[in-house]
């Protein structure tokens, strides 16, 4: 059964680079309440700490199979041409990046650059940690964002979930933790 | 941290200031049923005003006679709370149940499928029962050391039984037997309940057998009230999941409207509402004054609900480790779990079959 | 989970809002105090919230402990609010 609603976000892919099976609940529509609690937080921090100036934006892209993307962004700075991200900890840094990354990849399909036709940059921010970490799309990630958003296409048409990670020490973090494994 | 409330006042519970806030009445509440009623509240609020806040409030269970509005079943619809209802008897009489944010498409898809499909189903089923007279088993090898003579061997022979029936269920090709399978068991398990209470508790409080309408002795009333408990402890825990809980699997959709809650209370009865009896019984915090008569049926008082009910809160919330998530769990937390188990079962039974809660401990 | 204790004290023009926004979070215990567990979350809507609020020389304090169990209350008087989940 292919899905024709499947929309790949940047917060899947994250969920997928984590953990393949976590990514597949999301598919599913398998949401938990811890999920959603921290996503409320984030929001929260999002709002109370930052200037109300930069926007919320949303870009719909196509990736090159046709697999419909979409961006929902935090905030962006189009005058300077930053992408932003608000996290609580970093705890799962290399997925937050490949977010980000994810993001800049859309507005690269779109051919979306600066005014003066510089590509925008990503920025993670962490305010209860009072630290900000640059992010960059190289011509490598094409290649492997695409991968990623091909094996999420297979993955939501995948009748039984993949298994659980090797890595148990991995999944103490997770909010699906107890779906798991309880 | 969001817990349940219970509210044993009657009187008004009302949205205000985006908050809930009970208005006590302090005159006698009048039955629910008496023919002659015009639906008033039985008296009017006399100024005793509680607020309390809502951001703690995970459910409510109303025992008192409440009135409500619209305005206030908004406001609990818009924050996810569940509300339990018990009429004047003590009886569940019905939830008020939100609007389910966390359902999934897809995985209510796979519940009626498994509901469909005659051995999937059966497959569920037997295991509900399984683990049901496995934690019966439980409860009995617990008390069974204490007893002699013939309590002793009477005792020996259920737990043969029992084990035998547990041990035939991979045979059981249909739901019916299965269900007359679990009902003997469990007749034959009440039948030893005045050896687990001893001799003095169980001469004034006699079982002689199940009966639910209208209970008919102390020992009933205390079984309906705690599975009433326990059924809807179970709803408000698969509220917080994906679950669809009218679609279930040993019971029929139309027994009550949360069937699924039915099936997965069985497994937890033994361990919540059995051993709560037996302890509120042996250690006299309930006895014989707590009870009424009412229309040839025998019901737990206000003051034997409150006692009831706060043991059972402090019962959902003990912990046990859990060993996979190497963690301490509640009670209350294990039934969640075992929706958990509901859903992998759902998405992969072959590969995650599931298989009910055996009491570890 | 984590307990807190909340007492603020603010211009009386902002009293009334205040009192409501502590009410939906937490128990009232008596005048400008209140205690009770919240989630992180719970805790960060709270306090961005009052920040919002507030103005000019207002200021609220959260004491959070680890778990109620490292509560001592000692208590004189008249115990004004209810904290209970049996009414």
């Amino acid at each position: 059964m292919i899905s024709k609603s499947l929309r790949i976000g940047g917060m899947l892919i994250g969920y997928y680079r984590l953990c393949p099976r976590k990514a597949w609940w999301s598919l599913r529509g398998i949401a938990m309440e811890q999920e959603s609690d921290a996503v409320a937080l984030g929001r929260l921090l999002d709002e109370s700490s930052y200037a109300r100036s930069d926007k919320h934006l949303e870009i719909e892209a196509e990736a090159p199979d046709g697999t419909p993307l979409v961006g929902k962004i935090d905030r962006a700075n189009l005058k300077h041409g930053v992408l932003h991200e608000t996290k609580k900890g970093r705890s799962c840094e290399d997925a937050h990046r490949w977010q980000l990354r994810f993001y800049l990849w859309l507005l690269y399909r779109n051919g979306v650059t600066r005014a003066d036709g510089v590509p925008f940059s990503g920025q993670l921010d962490y305010p209860l940690l009072r630290r900000t970490e640059a992010v960059f799309l190289e011509a490598e990630h094409y290649l492997e964002l695409e991968k990623n958003v091909a094996a999420i296409s297979s993955l939501a048409i995948q009748e039984i979930p993949p298994p659980v990670l090797t890595q148990r020490s991995f999944c103490a973090k997770c909010s699906f933790e107890e779906l798991c494994f309880g | 941290m969001k817990r349940p409330y219970y509210l044993f006042s009657s009187g008004r519970l009302k949205r205000q200031h985006n908050t809930l806030a009970l208005e006590k009445t302090s005159g006698e509440r009048l039955p629910d049923d008496s023919p002659e009623d015009e639906g008033v509240p039985s008296s009017l609020p006399d100024g005793g005003r509680t607020q309390f806040p809502i951001e703690s409030v995970d459910s409510l269970f109303l025992f008192g006679e409440i009135d409500i509005n619209s305005k206030l079943i908004t406001f609990l619809g818009q924050q996810g709370v569940p509300a339990f209802f018990f009429d004047y008897y003590g009886n569940y009489s019905a939830t008020l149940y939100p609007r389910e944010n966390l359902l999934s498409g897809r995985l209510r898809i796979q519940q009626a499928h498994h509901y469909l499909s005659p051995k999937r189903r059966l497959t569920l089923a037997k295991a509900f029962v399984e683990a049901a007279l496995f934690n019966i088993e439980r409860v009995i090898k617990y008390y069974q050391p204490r007893l002699e003579g013939d309590a002793q061997q009477e005792t020996q022979a259920t737990l043969q039984a029992l084990v035998r029936d547990r041990g035939a269920l991979p045979l059981t090709t249909d739901i019916f037997t299965l269900m007359a399978v679990e009902g003997r068991i469990r007749d034959r398990y009440y039948k030893l309940w005045p050896h687990f209470l001893g001799k003095e508790v169980a001469s004034k409080f006699p079982m002689n057998k199940r009966e639910r309408r209208p209970p008919s002795n102390e020992l009933n009333a205390l079984i309906s009230f705690g599975n009433s408990l326990c059924y809807s402890t179970v709803v408000r825990q698969i509220y917080r999941t994906a679950l669809d809980p009218t679609i279930a699997f040993l019971h029929e959709p139309g027994d009550r409207r949360f069937s699924l809650s039915l099936d997965i209370a069985e497994i937890f009865k033994p361990l919540l509402v059995d051993r709560a009896i037996f302890r509120l019984l042996k250690t006299g915090e309930i006895n014989s004054k707590h009870f009424e008569k009412h229309l040839g049926g025998c019901y737990l008082s206000d003051a034997g609900r409150k006692i009831f009910v706060q043991h059972w809160d402090e019962r959902l919330s003990k912990t046990v480790h859990h060993r996979a998530l190497d963690k301490k769990v509640s009670y209350e937390r294990l039934i969640r779990l075992e929706c958990y188990k509901l859903i992998r079962h759902l998405s992969d039974p072959a590969g995650n079959t599931y298989q009910g809660l055996h009491m570890w401990w | 989970m984590p307990y807190y204790i909340a007492v603020y004290d603010v211009n009386q023009k902002r009293v009334g809002r205040m009192l409501k926004l502590f009410r939906r979070y937490l128990t009232w215990i008596q005048n400008s105090v209140f205690e009770g567990e919240l989630t992180h979350s719970q805790f960060k809507s709270l306090e961005t919230e009052a920040d919002q609020l507030m103005k000019d020389s207002d200021g609220v304090i959260f004491y959070q402990l680890r778990d109620e169990r490292y509560v001592d209350r000692i208590s004189l008087g008249e115990e004004k609010g209810e904290r209970s989940r049996f009414l």
